[in-house]
């Protein structure tokens, strides 16, 4: 969310492209945090008790080893969280949750079709397509919107506590 | 789960931390470093949803990735360098020439063409108004009053920027962006008193209902008359003034709004009259549906310029409509803006214009992609199409190239065009038998090449280095008649090149001391077209000495005491008798609660005074003086 009167400077360059992203700011940190705090207010259709629940971060990453640090020691669901980190990602990838970061082999929007109908929980930033999650900048804070009708689509249930917390919910055929 | 463990002790201390703001832990936290991702994990997400990140921070970075020569001046750096006026700030950029030539008036330009009288190609926007005077080319500093205290960030872009501002965007643009009405809670004030100014800001702020927020600023400055050059100069350039800003912001339904209104009317003892004005704006902007983000903006000014031989009127209306998104590897942006101004021109000499009222449209539209050729190449296709009822119609085209090796730097290279459209004054302003109107003075051009390297070699080292070549034609020159000489006439009859370096590092030495430096280089060429001639002989190149240096240093002594000091050297000026100078700033803050703190700041303390600029057409040389001054903030 930037100022119009930025918006001048941003086209110059609002490219986040992959390496300038990395600076280890508040926001990049909040939003590492919010992908693995996410889980507990999510369903997933199945789940193997046996495996680590698997986060992955696909093409660009703004996160770095903020991420890392982020979920080192965490468990979801007595799990242990663990990050993965792709160019491409597929519904074999075995990710539970994906951050999609858009690389030039799979930009944003293919890597959403590409797990069209899975049970995983995609997230996404500013300045590009909308995943299930889709983190926004308002008044400072970040936030973020939920795809109610792709949460539906990967069999994934979205708590209404989360929901309460959305900036926006796009419901079935509706719009925000 | 049956078992209570560390962390949840640590969910209070965050907690406690991140909750409580408006006490005493957040001028502490603001200086200490930020949350690390470790202390986040004890947060509940409603505690995340709630932290503000301020993508304050969040932007500069942003820029510092910009393929362009961009620097930032900082809240923090302004408050640092005891700044009591806008263009005194502006001194902390390297990329700029800054010039005072008495109590009021100053010259301000990126890369050559100072002086009052020529300094016409930098843009100044605050908060995204234009406050670039058009009718005659340039910005009149005495009548931009922005309180620092409300500053949240100066960007400064040395280089052209038409395709994103339109004209008169040549050589530089300044941004100048206050702060959110959710930046200020509560009161705060602040007053400062000295040997030469004085200067008070009262603010309040607060919050209403859950997604908006207001805040009121009321600022007084006073400057004191300084020595005169010209022994017979008698007059008085003490300098006064006032202003007040009511700002109301929020977000609502994903979407940030603000809405603003401002106040100012300032007082020139001798001569300079009364600059008196308003300015209301509105701006809204969110992200949709597959990131696309849309801006609007309008505002609408009045200025009034009141002086013994000239009466200046001018109201102006500007919506703009910028929209964004990104398609696989193309960011896309597009948008227009449009423009109307009435204005009147009324002047008690000889030099007058013949219908002193006039209305002026501007239309613009632009589109620019950037694209990712690979993931370490950045292509950046720009052009705006600007329509000006006064003027005519210019493409404002630009491409630039970014390549990042690695990341920690930044390889960029740039080529655009800018025009400076003519000015009434320009065309209209005669005095006969002196001076013939001019109806076909037309644009000044420039092609202006650039490259640039940013880097960050060592964690603790930053730094830019940036180089330009330009070419203008079509510049200004005051032709004269054969034999008569009288009247003169504005004509297009000279071109020039420029060309320089820029350059600047940030070193921190130890968390408590950062050095700053900066400098810059210019050297110019001009000459007539084949059968032009110039009265001035191309005095439009302006005053510009050919180097420029400062070095700042940033010590934190202790938890509440800071000290900084800084030095500038400014090489001598061609064409005016303006020597190399040097000069020193010193600034001690004493925190001495959360709340309150003291300080002392001293400018320009090598010499009782000195010369920066020479222009006598347009106001009387003085010196500049030495200044001390304390000041006493509460609450900011």
């Amino acid at each position: 969310m930037w100022r119009p009167v930025l918006l001048g400077v941003f086209c110059l360059l609002a490219a986040a492209s992959p390496a300038d992203a990395r600076a280890s700011t508040l926001e990049t940190s909040v939003k590492a945090t919010y992908i693995y705090k996410l889980a507990p207010f999510v369903t997933w259709p199945q789940s193997d008790p046996a495996k680590p629940f698997v986060i992955c971060v696909v093409g660009a990453d703004p996160f770095g080893a903020v991420l890392d640090q982020a979920v080192a020691g965490q468990v979801y669901a007595q799990r242990p969280i663990q990050v993965t980190r792709l160019d491409a990602v597929n519904p074999q990838s075995g990710c539970d949750i994906a951050y999609l970061g858009g690389s030039h082999a799979q930009p944003v929007e293919a890597a959403l079709q590409a797990l069209h109908g899975t049970p995983v929980l995609t997230v996404t930033d500013e300045n590009a397509p909308d995943g299930i999650i889709a983190f926004r900048l308002s008044g400072g804070h970040v936030r973020f919107r939920v795809d109610q009708e792709a949460a539906d689509n990967a069999g994934l249930t979205i708590s209404s506590k989360l929901l309460d917390l959305a900036l926006s919910v796009r419901t079935k055929g509706g719009r925000p | 789960m049956g078992r209570i463990s560390f962390p949840y002790l640590g969910v209070l201390a965050a907690a406690a931390v991140t909750i409580l703001p408006p006490s005493a832990s957040a001028a502490a936290s603001q200086r200490d470093a930020a949350p690390t991702v470790e202390d986040l994990r004890n947060l509940s997400i409603d505690e995340l949803a709630n932290l503000k990140v301020t993508s304050l921070s969040r932007r500069p970075e942003t820029l510092s990735e910009a393929p362009a020569a961009i620097y930032v001046i900082m809240a923090d750096d302004i408050r640092r360098a005891g700044a009591t006026s806008l263009p005194q700030a502006l001194r902390l950029a390297p990329n700029l020439e800054v010039a005072q030539l008495n109590a009021y008036a100053w010259a301000v330009t990126a890369r050559g063409f100072n002086s009052p009288e020529t300094a016409n190609k930098l843009l100044v926007l605050v908060n995204g108004r234009s406050v670039y005077e058009p009718i005659a080319s340039g910005v009149l500093w005495q009548q931009v009053d922005v309180d620092l205290t409300n500053v949240e960030r100066i960007e400064v872009i040395s280089g052209p920027g038409g395709t994103m501002w339109g004209a008169n965007a040549v050589n530089g643009i300044i941004n100048i962006i206050t702060t959110h009405a959710e930046a200020a809670q509560g009161p705060a004030l602040q007053v400062s008193a000295g040997d030469y100014e004085r200067n008070a800001t009262l603010r309040y702020g607060g919050k209403i209902g859950s997604e908006a927020w207001y805040k009121l600023y009321v600022h007084a400055f006073g400057f004191d008359a300084t020595q005169p050059v010209d022994p017979a100069d008698t007059t008085n350039d003490a300098f006064s003034g006032s202003n007040a800003v009511v700002r109301l912001g929020g977000t609502h339904d994903g979407a940030d709004w603000s809405l603003k209104g401002e106040t100012y009317s300032n007082h020139i003892a001798d001569n300079g009259g009364t600059l008196a004005g308003q300015s209301y704006a509105a701006s809204w902007n969110r992200t949709g549906d597959g990131g696309v983000a849309t801006a609007v903006n309008a505002w609408f000014s009045r200025d009034i310029r009141n002086e013994p031989t000239l009466y200046e009127s001018r109201e102006a209306f500007d919506v703009e409509f910028q929209r964004a998104r990104t398609r696989g590897r193309h960011k896309l942006m597009w948008g227009g803006e449009f423009r109307y101004w009435w204005e009147n021109f009324r002047s008690f000499n000889a030099f007058h214009f013949a219908d002193p009222k006039t209305n002026i449209a501007i239309g613009s539209v632009f589109a620019q992609d950037e694209i990712t050729l690979r993931p370490d190449l950045r292509l950046t296709l720009g052009l705006k199409g600007e329509s000006n009822s006064y003027s005519g119609f210019d493409w404002l085209p630009n491409v630039r190239l970014a390549w990042q090796p690695d990341g920690t730097q930044l390889l960029w290279a740039a080529v655009s065009r800018a025009v400076r459209t003519p000015n009434r004054i320009e065309r209209e302003l005669q005095a006969q038998p002196f001076l013939a109107p001019a109806p076909d003075f037309k644009a000044e051009k420039l092609i202006a090449l650039e490259a640039g390297w940013r880097a960050q070699p060592a964690e603790r080292v930053s730094l830019s280095l940036s180089a330009y070549y330009n070419r203008y034609t079509d510049l200004r020159t005051d032709s004269y008649t054969p034999v008569t000489i009288l009247p003169l006439q504005l004509q297009n009859g000279a071109r020039g090149t420029t060309w320089g370096l820029e350059a600047w590092a940030q070193f921190d030495v130890t968390e408590a001391w950062r050095i700053k430096a900066g400098a810059n280089l210019l050297h110019k060429k001009f000459t007539l077209k084949p059968g032009a001639v110039d009265a001035i002989n191309t005095g439009v190149q302006g005053q510009d000495p050919d180097y420029q240096t400062q070095i700042r240093s940033q010590w934190q002594i202790s938890r509440s005491v800071e000290f900084d000091l800084s030095l500038r050297a400014v090489g001598k000026v061609d064409l005016a008798p303006v020597k190399a100078y040097q000069e020193a700033e010193a600034h001690l803050e004493w925190r001495v609660t959360d709340k309150l703190s003291l300080a002392l700041d001293g400018h320009n303390l090598l010499h009782a005074h000195h010369i920066e600029v020479w222009d006598p057409s347009t106001a009387p040389v003085r010196y500049i003086p030495r200044s001390v001054f304390a000041t006493a903030r509460y609450g900011f």
